[in-house]
């Protein structure tokens, strides 16, 4: 075996950290064994082949970058939040803002002393020294509530971890098994009026399973109003559509469920030390190839 | 020797960059907490809202003045017995380029103005019935008042309601600023 395999490798290993960014195995123990092993082949197989130095010094940098990431580099997190929110991150530093407008624009990253960082909407990575962000799209529901005589109703989500507590905007991020079938579900009060209501978000696919109640294929939000007790209250569970508003034990509630985009940030090598190294590799091949023709 | 030496070295540059770089601001910016203080020196946020004559209205209208911020609602208790003294605090510093402005949340128009009536209420309400200062403020609770500077910075986040004497330990730092 000469230096190249074990190199090729390594660098392949550490790419597929850029192809593949969400992937838990990339900070798992047996990932950063897996380079280091790598990396003492190449050294070790030095001693015969003296002239791929080069080769493996760029092929080191990369493993050394690709270890750093997997060993200090947080596991991969997705940040979900309703439209206007600021989240601040630790990693990468700085604040994360979610965009107010409907349709949604792209969320941006804001660092203290540093330009913003967009990230573009649709899934297209966006590079941020050793991070790669990306959106993904999620359903989140716009809830409007008002009493009997039509006034509108303040809304609270005193339980949620996502969103704050005074967002009208339900983000769904628990879910619940029901009748063989996942759904999204999420819950919201009603203050003024004393009411604690559950909802289980139905989405296009799953209101498919309600065909025989209904042929209208738009999603829809199941709500199950109780009082103080916790108890449903009579009249108090009713399915609105997106759009549609519900009378529901003395409250009228009216969902529109929408896209929105969520952020997920992985850890990734740090770019300019991983350029670097395989700049020295493309060099040593050149060399290579050089030499082999004098 | 030498090569080796200079590879070992090369090396560890390189493992030293990567770590620095990666991870020395790391915890190094802001703290990662949850609540109004989250958002003291960020730009103060403006959304449309409405007046409680039915006028469009914004926070905007105010940037320039040491603006104190409140969220509340009708139905909350501790906002009702906030009030007072935030309209205390509005008429003693209203010259010295100081406003407050109570942004109701959820309500209706109708709710608000009764209820900034029946308390003798003159400064400045928005009635913001998407909610969106609510959400956007990271409130944990009702009531939550921030102060922003005149420069639309947000300088202090409370979660919770005020004292008089409280609200004038916060505003006067800042008051020869404005």
């Amino acid at each position: 075996m000469n230096v190249l395999i074990p190199a090729v490798l390594c660098i392949l290993f550490v790419l597929a950290q850029f192809v593949y960014p969400q992937t838990h195995w990339f900070h798992h123990g047996s990932y950063a064994a897996l380079l280091l092993a790598l990396i003492a082949i190449q050294w070790w197989q030095l001693r015969r082949h003296r002239h791929e130095v080069l080769a493996a010094c760029g092929a080191t940098l990369i493993g050394i970058a690709g270890l750093a990431s997997s060993l200090f580099g947080p596991e991969t997190q997705t940040i979900v939040a309703g439209p206007g929110q600021v989240v601040p991150l630790t990693e990468p530093s700085g604040v994360l803002q979610f965009p107010v407008s409907q349709p949604p624009t792209a969320p941006v990253l804001r660092r203290q002393g540093r330009s913003d960082v967009t990230v573009v909407l649709g899934g297209r990575r966006t590079f941020l020294a050793n991070y790669i962000l990306w959106t993904q799209s999620r359903t989140a529901a716009y809830i409007q509530a008002f009493d009997a005589a039509g006034a509108h109703l303040t809304l609270t989500q005193p339980q949620s971890t996502n969103a704050s507590f005074l967002s009208p905007i339900l983000l769904f991020g628990e879910s619940k098994t029901f009748q063989n079938q996942n759904l999204a579900v999420d819950s919201f009060s009603l203050p003024a009026v004393h009411r604690n209501i559950n909802a289980v978000l139905f989405t296009a696919d799953a209101i498919g399973t309600l065909q025989k109640i209904s042929s209208d294929p738009r999603p829809g939000i199941l709500f199950a109003v109780s009082g103080d007790r916790g108890r449903t209250l009579p009249g108090g569970i009713g399915m609105a559509r997106t759009g549609d508003t519900i009378a529901l034990a003395g409250v009228r509630l009216r969902p529109v469920i929408e896209d929105f985009p969520t952020v997920v940030i992985a850890s990734a090598p740090y770019l300019p030390v991983t350029v670097l190294g395989l700049l020295l590799f493309a060099v040593a091949g050149v060399k290579n190839q050089y030499r082999s023709r004098t | 020797m030498r090569r080796p030496v200079l590879i070992f070295w090369l090396a560890a540059l390189a493992l030293g960059a990567t770590l620095y770089f990666n991870y020395a601001g790391a915890g190094g910016g802001s703290q990662h907490t949850i609540g109004p203080t989250s958002l003291v020196g960020n730009p103060a946020q403006s959304f449309q809202a409405q007046s409680l004559s039915g006028a469009t209205a914004s926070l905007q209208a105010y940037q320039g003045k040491l603006v104190i911020l409140n969220l509340w609602a009708s139905w909350c208790p501790p906002c009702r017995a906030e009030m007072p003294d935030l309209q205390r605090l509005y008429n003693t510093y209203k010259n010295r380029n100081l406003v407050v402005v109570g942004v109701n949340q959820g309500e209706s128009i109708q709710q608000a103005r009764a209820f900034a009536t029946a308390l003798g209420i003159h400064f400045p309400i928005l009635v913001d019935q998407a909610q969106a200062y609510g959400r956007v403020y990271a409130a944990l609770g009702m009531p939550t008042t921030f102060i922003i500077r005149p420069d639309g910075i947000v300088a202090r986040g409370f979660d919770g309601a005020l004292t008089y004497d409280q609200m004038v330990a916060a505003v006067r730092p800042l008051l020869g600023k404005s």
